[in-house]
């Protein structure tokens, strides 16, 4: 359960930062966001985080959801989360008021600017993934289809 | 019935991750030349659109540009480096230096932020008040409350989050060749770059950022409003 969840509001972030996959609007807000934090990343960086990041949060939310390499999903799950946790409280630390952009426009349990709400909600999904790395994962595909890595 | 997970598992997590990782990595980079994204913004430099025109009166015929340019409604006077002596809500006078970032418009010392302190494409208050006076389209990309507790006369509010999925519909009333000055509340607020960046991608070519926000604009004593106005939904 806790991997279908997960997944599914991975899936559900990644789907909010591209679609509509036919206008530009969605990665140029999204890019926005990014430099927003002010890291000094290279324009090819911050392009590539663009794109690169929201696909793989997609890919690795479907695969949470059908219950395939569930380990490694929630891995790259847990490895994001850890660097947004690190990038918002970097971000709180230097005092810039800005938009989480983990969701495009959208909220999970916290509203308004990036605060500590939103750290507070990333553990809390950050514990999730954590449980679907280390607990043998029931009922999934993996499971079903005899795979090692449960 | 427990099955003891073979001792090269972790191997394998790390191959598919590494796997998920690349491909979702190499979907991202193909989408990325479907639709590329502009990071930086250009737009005319501010001092020309500024210029006094030439009075047409005794000077034979000549081809104008096809760009239209806001002609002030009077010849304006050279642009002056100095800002206008601010109202009675702020006291500029014996302050020095601009402390953008560290005093906001209506402390004791804060004056407005100097052409020369700016990024491009940023404007100070006088550029955008001349703007404003040649009837360029103010866009407030501040909170809703914010807005109508007061925002510059006759501004649409426009949020980075209205272009999330496409262009607002606000955006079919302000024409493409329209001067467009975006503001959001000045100091770190970084709404009104973006919401510019997204202005300049659809197709605007002169779009500014008011450096020193709706605060420095109110303290300065320029036209404002209060109210529900015209906002993007």
């Amino acid at each position: 359960m806790a991997g279908i969840f997960l997944g599914a509001v991975f899936l559900w972030a990644a789907w909010k930062k591209i679609a509509p996959l036919g206008s530009p609007n969605p990665p140029q807000v999204f890019a926005s966001s990014i430099t927003a934090y002010k890291l000094g990343l290279p324009d090819w960086l911050v392009t590539f985080s663009t794109f690169a990041v929201p696909w793989t949060e997609l890919l690795a939310g479907v695969a949470l959801i059908l219950g395939l390499w569930t380990r490694a999903a929630a891995g790259i799950i847990v490895a994001m989360l850890l660097l947004f946790i690190g990038l918002g409280i970097s971000a709180l630390v230097r005092g810039l008021e800005i938009k989480c952009g983990c969701f495009g426009d959208g909220t999970l349990f916290c509203t308004g600017g990036l605060g500590w709400c939103h750290i507070r909600e990333n553990l809390f999904l950050t514990s999730l993934g954590v449980l679907c790395v280390l607990a043998r994962p029931r009922g999934t595909l993996d499971e079903l289809l005899g795979r090692k890595t449960f | 019935m427990t099955v003891k997970p073979p001792t090269n598992i972790w191997k394998l997590v790390a191959i598919q991750a590494l796997v998920l990782a690349s491909v979702g990595s190499a979907i991202g980079v193909i989408d990325a030349f479907r639709r590329p994204i502009n990071l930086s913004r250009t737009t005319v430099d501010v001092n020309d659109l500024l210029k006094p025109t030439t009075p047409p009166a005794a000077v034979a015929p000549t081809p104008t540009p096809a760009t239209p340019t806001p002609a002030p409604p009077t010849p304006a006077p050279p642009m002056a480096k100095a800002e206008p002596a601010p109202t009675a809500a702020s006291t500029p006078t014996t302050a020095t230096g601009t402390a953008t970032g560290t005093v906001n418009p209506g402390d004791a010392g804060w004056k407005p932020t100097p052409e020369a302190a700016l990024p491009k494409g940023q404007i100070t208050i006088e550029q955008a008040k001349r703007l404003f006076d040649a009837g360029a389209q103010f866009i407030d990309t501040r909170k809703k409350d914010e807005y109508e507790a007061g925002h510059v006369q006759n501004a649409f509010r426009i949020g980075l989050s209205n272009f999330q999925a496409g262009d607002p519909a606000l955006l079919a009333m302000i024409p493409r060749d329209s001067v467009v000055v975006a503001y959001c509340s000045g100091g770190q607020c970084d709404e009104s770059e973006a919401v510019a960046r997204m202005f300049s991608g659809s197709g605007y070519a002169k779009v500014f950022v008011l450096h020193d926000g709706f605060p420095g604009w109110k303290v300065m004593g320029h036209p404002v409003q209060t109210g529900a106005g015209m906002q993007a939904e």
